[in-house]
């Protein structure tokens, strides 16, 4: 049986057209690519 | 080696001397973000939306600068009402590759049509509130919002799926279905829908195994007619007759809260009325046996009051009368005996005590013989001079004063002249006759008679 409020949880709110650029800003765009420099090289350090 | 990065041509290593990529993973995760893109591409053309928008978040996840991902992400993002994230992928993948990048016409066709997009995103606002009043349990006001969404954009899968839980939560099964089949014709694999669907395919599975658990009620096909026949009738009856029941069910219970809750307080309310009353007659009662012994207490003053009254009344009638004895006395002594007469007549002798009615008759003794005889003098006086008024006046008064002295008989006479001269014959009789009875040896007997006699 669906349980409303445990369904609920799962929905977010969506980004609003005013709040793209705070958004965009805020957010550092990395991949996974990123990640493995960022352990290589914590590696590199240690080493 | 050719660093996919910087372009700098490099051997006997994965790293680059000038970037320090590691060309190697570099490559691989290039190559899983590209596989990823696919994929994607390939739901996105079943419209598998939901499981697009997943792939195309994990290709940009192995690699940002993926800006196909992006557009298509944004592309979906769009698709689903949701425009500001598509927005957002937009600008990231138009600022990553400017050139020929299809997300700059994409962002150039949105500020064209800002009027379009003002609107989808006023669906987004009101469905980020529709959330929030969810969240506060108004679902009825969220029911309302959410259907405002869609009329602005009928392609808002999660304003779809939000309705469909509130439908369900209301028990509408027939709205949740048709939202769930809006939403699964539009993303076919979205986990929402699919689960909402599934829930109400269990159900029905659950109706239909307890509609096959009951009794049967028609026993034999070839009285299957008939005895649906009768069994719509007995519907119909039963039905008519519960409702009977149900009525005089609900008569019961009404009498049984009137008897219970509404009668004891009607109860209450006129005991509370009656106990009032009651004070307010004792205290009548008792004012008004105050006021009696009061009017009593004034009725008793009242007559001590009157007697009082009377005392002084008798008091001044005394004091009066006693006023008028000095009064003739001082007359008297002033040789005034005929006003002295006059006051002596206006006395009440019954508030005299004995000395002062001694007093009174020793005066009056004294005084009237003299005032008769100086009133006949002049009334005489008068008579002669043809005063006749004036000479009655005196006259009369000698009579009141008068008690047998000798000229009392000349003053009837004179008076009867008086009343013969006023032509008042029936008085001269009078007088003449008096004079003629009383006075028989007066010398006004002759005159008198021949004056009666001239009168006859």
């Amino acid at each position: 049986m669906i349980d409303f409020n445990d369904e609920l949880k799962r929905y977010e709110p969506m980004l609003e057209m005013d709040n793209i650029e705070d958004s965009i800003n805020s957010s550092e765009i990395k991949d996974i690519f990123d990640l493995l420099q960022h352990v290589y090289e914590n590696v590199k350090r240690n080493n | 080696m050719l660093c996919p990065r910087c372009g700098k041509i490099f051997s006997n290593t994965n790293l680059c001397p000038v970037c320090k990529t590691d060309s190697f993973c570099y490559i691989k995760t290039v190559n899983i973000s590209i596989r990823l893109y696919n994929r994607a591409l390939k739901k996105a053309h079943e419209k598998d939306l939901t499981g697009a928008e997943i792939d195309l978040n994990n290709s940009i996840i192995f690699n940002k600068s993926n800006y196909n991902a992006r557009n298509l992400l944004g592309l979906i993002y769009f698709e689903k009402g949701r425009i500001g994230d598509a927005l957002k992928q937009w600008i990231i993948s138009s600022s990553i590759f400017k050139q020929n990048n299809p997300a700059s016409l994409y962002i150039e066709t949105l500020q064209k049509n800002s009027r379009e997009i003002e609107k989808l995103n006023e669906a987004v606002i009101m469905y980020n509130n529709a959330l929030k009043n969810l969240r506060q349990k108004s679902e009825d006001l969220a029911i309302i919002q959410l259907k405002k969404i869609v009329d602005i954009n009928p392609k808002f899968i999660d304003a779809y799926n939000l309705m469909t839980i509130c439908y369900i939560m209301e028990k509408n099964s027939d709205k949740a279905k048709g939202c769930i089949e809006k939403v699964l014709s539009m993303d076919v694999k979205n986990p929402h829908a699919l689960l909402y669907n599934k829930e109400f395919e269990n159900d029905l599975k659950q109706k239909k195994k307890d509609k096959k658990q009951k009794p049967v009620e028609i026993v034999d096909n070839t009285k299957k007619t008939h005895q649906n026949k009768n069994y719509i009738k007995n519907n119909t009856t039963s039905a008519i007759g519960s409702s009977i029941i149900a009525f005089f069910v609900g008569l019961v219970c009404m009498t049984i809260v009137f008897t219970i809750l509404i009668i004891p307080s009607w109860k209450d309310e006129k005991d509370r009325t009656i106990a009032d009353l009651k004070n307010q007659v004792e205290k009548f009662s008792i004012n008004s046996a105050e006021y009696s012994e009061e009017l009593n207490n004034i009725k008793a003053e009242n007559e001590s009051l009157k007697i009082e009254i009377e005392q002084y009344k008798v008091e001044t009638l005394k004091q009066d009368a006693l006023n008028k004895l000095q009064q003739a006395s001082d007359f008297m002594t002033q040789n005034d005996y005929e006003n002295s007469a006059t006051v002596i007549m206006e006395i009440d002798t019954a508030y005299y005590d004995e000395e002062n009615l001694e007093k009174y008759n020793s005066l009056k003794e004294k005084v009237f013989p003299r005032a008769a005889r100086s009133l006949y003098t002049k009334g005489q006086s008068e008579f002669i001079s043809g005063n006749y008024e004036e000479a009655q006046a005196h006259l009369e008064s000698v009579l009141k004063y008068s008690s047998g002295e000798n000229f009392v008989d000349d003053t009837i006479y004179y008076l009867g002249k008086i009343a013969e001269k006023k032509e008042d014959f029936e008085k001269a009789k009078e007088y003449y006759n008096r004079v003629m009875n009383e006075y028989p040896k007066s010398n006004q007997y002759n005159n008198s008679r021949n004056s009666l006699n001239a009168l006859e």
